[in-house]
């Protein structure tokens, strides 16, 4: 298990270096504009010049690159040319906006995923096929859709949930509540239809195999069953498409964010790109790398809990 | 006092007899006005912002959007009253010198900082000094100023190196902003702004990216402004400005798209027309240097006839605005009411002048921003095919236009720009070094006109304004289409002036209505 978490850790150094370089050399091209972007139309070209050398943008870009990875490695990863903000600082205000959605929709989309896919490859018949529709309809769904929806209904014409704005857990237990529910509902309705679907089809498949039969014919309570042998076995199906919806939680994110004025990474994607602040472009890329990374080991560590059989060697 | 325009002497005037009715010139300004006008007083105005400041250090400023934050937080030495007048502030008169190369600045008595430290002439100095130093967006504007020097606590003497008849202006906007000396000295500046400004930031309720919030100055040396409390909510997405204007999180937000503005419109929000930009096509290349064809003013005119202007104020526009030929404002004294028609809609005339100049086989690069509405380049393409004209689309990258445009990549393009004064306008569009000048045109007639202008009084600004404007206009320099309306909305609750040449109001704008 160490070896294992060894090598995952190892690995995804290298993916936060060859991600960050990348990045670099991808959007350098378009930053040329940076320092006319943050003097302005008003601007001289001699203004431009020295703001270029102020930056360091005049410098060739492997040499940008080095310089910021030199720094970067000592935790130090610059300042937005925008806000004259540290990016670790910018990063951690903006971290808890987005985490505070990912893990909450990632666990009310495990939680009603589960039960529906569950119940509905249980009771079968119309129960199953009524969410098979509801849930092809929340797979297809755009969560910008969704919440452009719920903002237009919940937030201005009934006025119960606010359109915009975030308020932190560590403030207001309730206006935190308050704020990400719209939010949540938005990006949860896709990924709860997406993974209730795989959940179905893994118990259903579980459900056909003998040894359940043979549980059956001990005369166990139906809920037993279910809970013991049939979850167990089927929940690895259902996390490893979990794992999948989170990445795309995150991608929803950035809509999501713009839409509702949350100040998270995603929105903050949004900003940095539209100005081209590489350092903070660099730093929400590795943020997100990080998250993804983190998630897919939890994924891994939990399904090789749940069964042995793909026990980490 | 003086002031560089005659006019602004006497509007200034009239709006200073009016602020010290409005107040009872005692700084009690809650009883003269609570009768009539709902209270005078509210706890919380809540604005919907596009964005927020890179930095709270005054030299990094900029206008436009981000104005009303600054305002709130450091006053100016000059102050611009809504209809555009200059009025005291900090500074309590300015005059220049008899050679035109000084401005003498007389300086408020008791007004001290918010971090104790009192405004006097040394802090002039150094505001004007780390301003020249800092580098900030808008660093030319200070161009012509060498120097300051102290004569005595109450009096700074700013040293030009030319005569510069913008720097009253100037010392309105970002130039103008003071900051307490022993704050601009340290990195603090940058996220927490020491001024003598109406409002104070209340660091521990900003959350950057999302919530600027202003609380009262108790120890404001000047009228109260109405509100306890000013929140800047950061909503850079027009549907969540949208959204938040609606459903009441903010009262007041602007828009950039008119569509949204009509969704606004029609939600019973308030607003009230008017209009800072004009829009339409720039022919930076006039001389010919990269499209020779364009050196012939029949082919600007021939590309200007052949543009609906009217079709496209009606479609893009959704008639929110006024058709114009010219660049100078209404409100300035280069504006000639006659010239608005003149580049009537007419594809015969625009086909023949395209033959006469030997261009029927004319190809036009348009360069394609997100800036502006798709519609807009639909309408001048469809437009230019109709009489003949070849056009190839190049597409910006995000961020990219305005930097393109000003290294002079293309010959024509879209744009829109704030309607400043005469002085400033010429300075930052037709004159020869000018900033939006990229390809340089230059004409000794206008040489000679901003020469007289800036040596001479306001009477003689206006005038070459008004000259250098038809020759331009002659010239077909600029194909402007329309003056659009600033989309400006708020709710009820509050009582909103526009600001002139401003695309929002200035913080000292707004006022309760009571409801």
């Amino acid at each position: 298990m160490t070896n294992f978490l060894l090598r995952r850790l190892f690995s995804a150094v290298v993916l936060l270096v060859a991600v960050s370089f990348l990045a670099y050399v991808l959007l350098f091209p378009t930053a040329g504009d940076i320092s006319r972007n943050i003097l302005g139309e008003n601007a001289t070209e001699a203004q431009v010049a020295l703001k270029n050398q102020e930056l360091g943008l005049d410098q060739p870009l492997m040499i940008q690159y080095f310089a910021w990875f030199m720094k970067a490695i000592s935790g130090d990863l610059g300042v937005s040319y925008f806000s004259s903000q540290p990016v670790w600082d910018t990063l951690m205000i903006r971290l808890p906006v987005t985490l505070s959605l990912v893990i909450v929709v990632t666990l009310l989309t495990g939680v009603l995923a589960f039960a529906a896919g569950i119940y509905a490859a249980v009771r079968k018949g119309w129960v199953d096929r009524t969410l098979q529709i509801l849930a092809t309809l929340g797979d297809a769904l755009p969560p910008f859709i969704v919440a452009l929806f719920l903002v237009t209904y919940f937030a201005i014409q009934q006025k119960v949930f606010p359109a915009t704005g975030f308020i932190p857990l560590t403030e207001s237990p309730a206006g935190w509540v308050r704020t990400i529910t719209l939010p949540v509902i938005a990006l949860a309705i896709g990924g709860v239809a997406g993974v209730a679907q795989q959940v179905r089809s893994a118990t259903l498949g579980v459900l056909r195999n003998d040894y359940i039969r043979t549980v059956r014919s001990r005369g166990l309570s139906e809920r037993r069953i279910i809970l013991t042998s049939v979850l167990r076995n089927a929940s690895t199906n259902g996390l490893t498409s979990l794992a999948v919806q989170v990445v795309g939680i995150l991608g929803g994110a950035v809509v999501i964010e713009v839409v509702f004025a949350l100040p998270g990474l995603g929105s903050l994607a949004v900003e940095a790109t539209s100005r081209t602040d590489l350092p903070l472009i660099v730093g929400v890329i590795l943020a997100v790398v990080l998250i993804v990374v983190a998630v897919n080991l939890i994924v891994d560590v939990l399904v090789a809990w749940l069964n042995p059989k793909v026990r980490l060697s | 006092m003086m002031s560089i325009k005659r006019r602004f002497v006497a509007t200034a005037a009239a709006a200073l007899v009016s602020a010290l009715a409005f107040t009872g010139c005692s700084g009690t300004p809650q009883e003269s006005t609570s009768n009539q006008e709902g209270p005078a007083t509210a706890p919380l105005l809540r604005i919907g912002a596009l964005q927020e400041p890179q930095s709270y250090d005054p030299a990094q400023a900029n206008e436009g959007h981000l104005a009303p934050i600054y305002q709130a937080v450091y006053d100016t030495l000059i102050k611009r009253e809504a209809d555009g007048a200059l009025s005291p502030m900090l500074a309590t008169s300015w005059e220049p010198g008899q050679d035109g190369l000084s401005y003498t600045l007389k300086l408020r008595e008791g007004v001290k900082f918010t971090d104790g430290e009192a405004f006097d002439s040394a802090a002039v100095k150094a505001n004007v000094e780390h301003f020249k130093k800092a580098n900030g967006p808008l660093a030319s504007s200070m161009d012509s100023v060498v120097g300051v020097e102290t004569p005595d606590t109450t009096t700074a003497v700013l040293k030009l190196s030319e005569a510069d008849p913008g720097l009253p202006y100037s010392l309105t906007n970002a130039a103008g902003y003071m900051g307490s000396p022993k704050a601009l000295e340290t990195t603090g500046i940058k996220t927490n702004p020491v001024g003598s400004g109406p409002y104070v930031l209340d660091v521990a309720n900003t959350v950057a990216g999302s919530k600027i919030t202003m609380t009262r100055n108790a120890d404001y040396w000047g009228d109260k402004l109405p509100y306890d409390k000013v929140e800047f909510q950061v909503l850079a997405e027009e549907t969540a400005r949208l959204n938040a204007l609606k459903s009441g999180q903010v009262d007041a937000a602007v828009f950039q798209r008119t569509a949204t503005a009509a969704e606004a419109e029609g939600a019973g929000l308030l607003h009230k027309p008017y209009a800072t930009n004009w829009e339409g096509i720039w022919f930076f290349d006039r001389d010919g240097t990269k499209m020779p064809q364009l050196k012939d003013v029949r082919v600007r005119e021939a590309l200007s006839l052949a543009i609906d202007r009217e079709a496209l104020l009606q479609s893009v526009g959704l008639g929110k605005g006024e058709l114009t030929s010219q660049t100078f404002g209404p409100a300035t004294q280069g504006y000639d009411q006659a010239l608005d028609g003149k580049y009537a809609y007419d594809p015969d005339r625009a086909r023949e002048l395209l033959k006469e100049a030997g261009a029927e086989n004319l190809a036009v690069t348009l360069p394609v921003s997100q800036a502006f509405d798709p519609s807009i380049y639909d309408g001048i393409e469809q437009n230019w095919k109709d009489v003949g004209v070849n056009v190839t689309r190049h597409q910006w990258a995000p961020g990219t236009a305005i930097a393109s445009m000003l290294r002079g990549e293309f010959s024509v393009a879209y744009m829109s720009l704030v309607q400043r004064d005469d002085w400033r306008h010429i300075q930052l569009l037709l004159a020869p070094n000018a900033t939006w000048n990229p390809f340089k045109t230059e004409r000794p007639e206008i040489d000679e006109l901003i020469t007289k202008a800036q040596t001479g009084d306001e009477k003689a600004i206006a005038e070459a304004a008004k000259e250098i404007n038809k020759i331009v206009v002659d010239e077909y320099w600029f194909s402007p289409i329309y003056r659009l309306e600033q989309h400006f909305y708020h709710n009820d609750k509050v009582d909103v002036q526009n600001q002139a040449e401003q695309a929002v109001p200035s913080i000292y704008n707004y006022k309760p209505t009571g409801k």
